[in-house]
């Protein structure tokens, strides 16, 4: 029994050890295990799953992603079938149409459907971007799934990465179709790789082991999908490569296959009467100058700057189109005249379009498409539209129903623990703690959100590095006590107590901390 | 060489000076800070022993702790994993205290005190409790014994004294324990822990042991004392609120006693199982010291530990056990770990030869006839001040003789637990209300407590069956309960308890020459060299250190006389002291508090 006992709370006290761990790996955004938001699709790859309700965070940006039943980022439809008198305009492509990176209100699809309706057009906007994506598989899911919606216009985004992925059977762990440089569909059924196993998909500490043990190994030469052009002093990205003015070998046969999807793709909505537009998406160093230079400091390391091109992605994809009598529209002048007016398109460390990114390639879109005159006369614009940004919230702030939620139900301990105090007095002193946390915590988050993001983390490092400080400051001759106590409990052979003793130190720490600081107590108490 | 020793963070913190291997004051924090039990860092008493030793703490050569908090905190956490999760309550509400202070002793002492971390020592808790009775005592060499609730992991120790070395050479390691053992009775019989044990042995006497084969149904004891409890009896290794589990109630067929009766009933059952406890404890420490005797070989036993606060089990213990002589320290307790863990590291540790035994107990404070008069004076107080000593002691022994109830102040105070004639409450002996008038008027507790007799050391035979009654030192501090002669119990009725005994206290001229001839001549007057003595405290009050405490105690009580030195305050003088600090206590430790 005693043995039990003794298994049982070693057992607590690792798992205690484990979970302070878990929390602390789970503040860096990277080890932050991620939902996600597809599931294996056997023809697709994979595919957006129907009623996914999704959060991501990032020092960046923090959203969510709400997949309709029918498997898209758009409200749910009562059926595929287009509405009479509608005009439909279907958007294809990769995590930039998916909107990665913003929530619903700030991605251009959803930009552009406000914009027409506050013009009163009956234009419906068919958001089809899925994470991961290249373009064969868009070409895949409109022959699949597409054609139903019965689009009127079609617009295809493809992004540089598209065009070496199209000539791949796997990305990362998955399956995918691609195309031959004939149009024609090359694979069929494919097989389900399977979940990866639960600790690796819901824990932070998992992943930081599948790092360490991917470190140790590492083989030697370029890893998969690298490759090092002459003269570059570390490996390259395949994806990267049609970037270069001099690619290699490999690149002629993926752009061989993007062709074929797009010319597959012209076919398709051909059948089904609708126009395609191809617009090519520009890559963050194609419009901010800065930008590149950093992008050959970290992706292109040692490669001279006239050997490469960010903008040669977009012209092979403007080029191929144009081949193959399909329309386009570069967006890059545009967004180049609003960078040169000193906007960020882009998010600082992201890649992808931050909110004034989209709202650009919104606009740009829209009057292009007024131009082009896509809209058939029956859908002409009856009043002015306007990008009008739709109101946040709508109710109170989260922050106040955290507080709230946390004021009762600390109020509520707090009584039950003194109860020989006053219950308005002790939701009062419980209330002013945490006004005191809320106020710095929102006030710091407000801080560091105007700062520029490189300077963040660097602040948030600072202050965390200054509070510990502070706590060994205070801790004084205590520090040497606690090296004692593990010293002696290492000697007299109670190793197996650790983690629990180093549980008990770090809170008796923060308490000796709390109880010598009024800068820091309301933090701490309020913590336990 | 000075040597401070501490004891704290449990009940009764305490500081001891040891110079040169004397014992120069010693005293319990309570006393400063009027908070009973204080468990606090003793700083007051620090200041107070290093006044009395002339020096201050940078002049101290090493500090040491009674304790040893690491061992204590491993025990702790062995324990709450032993019975884990049932003891998850316990382990939090321990933990708590524990991550706040007690864990961080060393630091905090060397800030408290701005002593170097070099000149702290720490003291294994029961060789602390050895070290204060064999380093105090006569011997030249001597068997130890020390007896508590826990210490570390220890509950129980037998050691060997030789000169200044002690060996420890067997123990009892939690959770079994005589101590708690009888610390989980005193709550079966409805009192507090670590508070309501005396008064279990004050019961005692008014019940019959029809238990004690009961209890050892609870219990394996060895052939040498050692013990081993049954622990689905006990709970206090993993209750927070509970010494106690169900199956104890069934196993007597009856649930522990409503603790909030108080001391206010009697109830036969009840007074039967501390009659039972009270044989049960004794007849261990037999064994123990018997077996002790037979592997040291020794002809003297040195006694320690909060179960050597049992007086009655003491007497026991040399009456009917093997050795020849027995020397209590006159603070076997915790407190008294203070002294032990200088005197370790004085003796044992630097290998200083050993000092003076300790023939009193008259360590704390004391204040000067200018003092008093000021303070008499500041408060507008009337008092009367006879200058010739022996017209004074006349006067109180009179007063005594009609009848009055008075309170004694006088020299240092007493270290550990008993009021020995400096700060006592006295009365004569010979009536027998004074025993009712004296708990209810004056201490206010419960009728069944009894009173403790002073008697002149070379006439305590003629009262008392206590065979050469001078030689034994624990004696000298009240630490045995011995029968009162037969033929003489009709003269000292207030003292004589129940079964016949008193709890006797021999007075030496040597050591309190006033409270000496003050008894004498009470004797004169009466026939009876006898007073009845009680600490100078109300019931929860920390005994009176200062003027000013014993003027309050006085005016709350029903005392007649207050006599502060030569100074007589009379009773219509009685009047508030607003500044004048005043706690009064009443309750024990929590079971987490006694185990941790």
């Amino acid at each position: 029994m005693r043995a039990i006992n003794v298994l049982l709370s070693v057992s607590i006290s690792l798992i205690l050890a484990f979970v302070v761990f878990e929390f602390g790996l789970r503040l860096f955004p990277n080890f932050r295990p991620q939902e996600p938001i597809n599931e294996f699709h056997p023809v697709l790859g994979w595919a957006k799953r129907p009623h996914a309700e999704v959060g991501r965070s990032t020092s960046e940006f923090d959203i969510t992603f709400e997949i309709n039943d029918q498997g898209l980022r758009c409200e749910e439809r009562t059926s595929v079938a287009k509405s009479p008198n509608t005009f439909r305009v279907m958007m294809l492509g990769d995590s930039f149409v998916l909107g990665y990176t913003v929530d619903r209100k700030d991605l251009f699809v959803d930009h552009l459907r406000h914009y027409w309706s506050s013009e009163e057009r009956r234009v419906d906007v068919v958001n089809a971007g899925t994470e991961g994506y290249s373009t064969d598989q868009s070409v895949l899911w409109f022959d699949e799934f597409g054609k139903a919606y019965q689009p009127d216009v079609v617009l295809l985004f493809p992004y540089e990465n598209d065009i070496y992925w199209n000539g791949q059977d796997h990305y990362n762990r998955y399956p995918k179709p691609r195309y031959g440089p004939d149009g024609k569909l090359e694979t069929g059924k494919l097989e389900d790789p399977g979940q990866l196993p639960w600790v690796t998909r819901k824990l932070a500490t998992a992943k930081l082991l599948g790092l360490f043990v991917q470190g140790l190994s590492k083989p030697k030469g370029p890893p998969p999908h690298f490759f090092q052009p002459e003269g570059a002093s570390g490996y390259v990205a395949n994806e990267f490569a049609p970037l270069l003015l001099d690619p290699p070998a490999f690149v002629a046969d993926t752009v061989a296959r993007t062709e074929g999807a797009l010319e597959a793709l012209k076919t398709s909505c051909a059948e089904i009467g609708a126009r395609l537009i191809v617009v090519p998406i520009p890559s963050e160093s194609a419009i901010h100058a800065d930008e590149k230079a950093a992008f050959q400091k970290n992706h292109l390391k040692g490669l001279d700057a006239s050997r490469w091109s960010p903008d040669r992605p977009v012209e092979l994809f403007l080029d191929l189109a144009k081949k193959h009598g399909i329309e386009t529209l570069d967006v890059r002048s545009t967004f180049h005249a609003r960078a040169g007016l000193g906007e960020r398109l882009y998010f600082e460390q992201e890649w992808h379009f931050n909110p004034d990114g989209n709202l650009a390639l919104a606009e740009f879109l829209k009057d292009e498409l007024d131009a082009r005159s896509v809209f058939p006369k029956e859908h002409a614009a009856l009043a002015a539209g306007t990008f009008e940004k739709p109101a946040t919230g709508g109710g109170l702030p989260t922050w106040i129903l955290v507080f709230g939620a946390l004021w009762l139900a600390l109020g509520g301990g707090y009584i039950a623990t003194y109860r020989d105090e006053s219950a308005p007095l002790s939701f009062l002193k419980v209330g002013g703690l945490l006004a005191c946390i809320f106020t710095i915590v929102l006030g710091g988050n407000s801080l560091v959100q105007k700062l520029p993001p490189a300077l963040g983390p660097w602040l948030v490092l600072t202050v965390v590095t200054g509070i510990l400080g502070f706590v060994v400051f205070k801790m004084g001759r205590r520090v040497g006590t606690i090296f004692e106590l593990l010293t002696a409990f290492t000697l007299r052979g109670h190793w197996y107590l650790m983690p629990l003793v180093v549980v008990l130190l770090t809170i008796g720490s923060l308490l000796v901390v709390a109880a010598s600081s009024p800068l820091v107590a309301p933090f701490i108490y309020t913590l336990f | 060489m000075n040597i401070l020793g501490l004891s704290f963070y449990y009940h009764d913190s305490a500081a001891a000076l040891v110079q040169d291997g004397k014992l120069v004051a010693a005293a319990e924090e309570e006393r400063f800070s009027r908070v009973k039990h204080d468990s606090g860092f003793p700083n007051l008493a620090i200041d107070f022993a290093l006044r009395m030793g002339g020096i201050t703490i940078h002049d101290v050569d090493y500090v040491v702790f009674y304790e040893k908090p690491f061992v204590k905190f491993e025990r702790m956490l062995i324990s709450a994993m032993a019975t884990f999760p049932r003891s998850s309550a316990v382990f939090r509400e321990s933990m708590q205290r524990w991550v706040t202070d007690k864990l961080w002793i060393k630091s905090m002492m060397s800030k408290e005190m701005g002593v170097p971390g070099s000149k702290l020592l720490f003291c294994d808790h029961h060789m602390s409790h050895a070290a204060s009775s064999y380093f105090t005592s006569p011997f030249k060499e001597s068997a130890i014994l020390t007896v508590d609730g826990a210490g570390e992991w220890s509950t129980a120790t037998m050691g060997i004294g030789r000169d200044n070395k002690i060996e420890i050479v067997k123990e009892m390691r939690f959770p079994h324990s005589l101590g708690l053992l009888y610390s989980a009775f005193t709550a079966y019989c409805g009192f507090e822990i670590n508070e309501g044990e005396y008064k279990l042995m004050g019961m005692h006497p008014y019940g019959e042991p029809k238990y004690v084969d009961k209890i050892y149904e609870l219990i394996h004891v060895g052939e040498d004392g050692s013990l081993w409890h049954d622990m689905k009896y006990f709970a206090y290794h993993y209750s927070r609120n509970s010494t106690l589990t169900d199956a104890f109630g069934e196993h007597f067929g009856r649930p522990a006693r409503d603790p909030k009766l108080g001391d206010k009933s009697l109830d036969p059952y009840y007074c039967d199982m501390a009659a039972s406890i009270q044989v049960v404890t004794e007849q261990v420490l037999l064994k123990m010291i018997g077996y002790l005797h037979k592997v040291s070989g020794m002809k003297s036993l040195c006694l320690a530990g909060g179960v050597a606060l049992n007086s009655v089990a003491n007497f026991k213990l040399l009456r009917d056990g093997p050795f020849e002589d027995v020397y209590i320290h006159p603070a076997p307790g915790d407190d008294g770990g203070s002294v032990g863990a200088a005197y370790w590291a004085y003796n044992h540790l630097l290998g200083q030869p050993r000092g003076p035994a300790l023939d009193h107990a008259y360590l704390g404070s004391e204040y000067s006839d200018d003092e008093i008069r000021a303070f008499l004076e500041k408060n507008d107080i009337a008092y009367e001040y006879i200058e010739d000593d022996e017209t004074f002691l006349r006067f109180v022994a009179q007063t005594l003789a009609d009848g009055q109830v008075a309170g004694w102040f006088r020299g240092r105070f007493e270290w550990g637990p008993r009021a020995l004639g400096s700060r006592s409450i006295i009365a004569d002996p010979r009536k027998a209300e004074m025993k009712e008038k004296l708990n209810a008027k004056i201490k206010f507790r419960e009728a069944f407590r009894p009173f403790a007799p002073s008697v002149l050391e070379e006439r305590a035979d003629e009262f008392f069956e206590f065979p050469e009654a001078q030689r034994h030192f624990p004696g000298r501090f009240m630490l045995y309960v011995t029968p009162v002669r037969e033929e003489k119990r009709g003269d000292l009725p207030a003292i004589t308890h129940e079964d016949g005994s008193g709890r006797l206290q021999t007075v030496y001229k040597e050591t309190n020459p006033a409270y000496h001839r003050m008894i004498e001549i009470f004797g004169e007057m009466t026939g009876v060299p006898v007073v009845m003595n009680t600490s100078f405290n109300l019931k929860g009050e920390p005994i009176v250190e200062h003027p000013s405490h014993a003027f309050n105690t006085f005016s709350l009580s029903g005392m007649d006389f207050l006599f502060m030195n030569n100074f007589i305050v009379r009773a219509d003088a009685k009047k508030k002291i607003a500044e004048t600090k005043f706690n009064l206590r009443h309750e024990g430790d929590s079971v987490t508090e006694m185990v941790s």
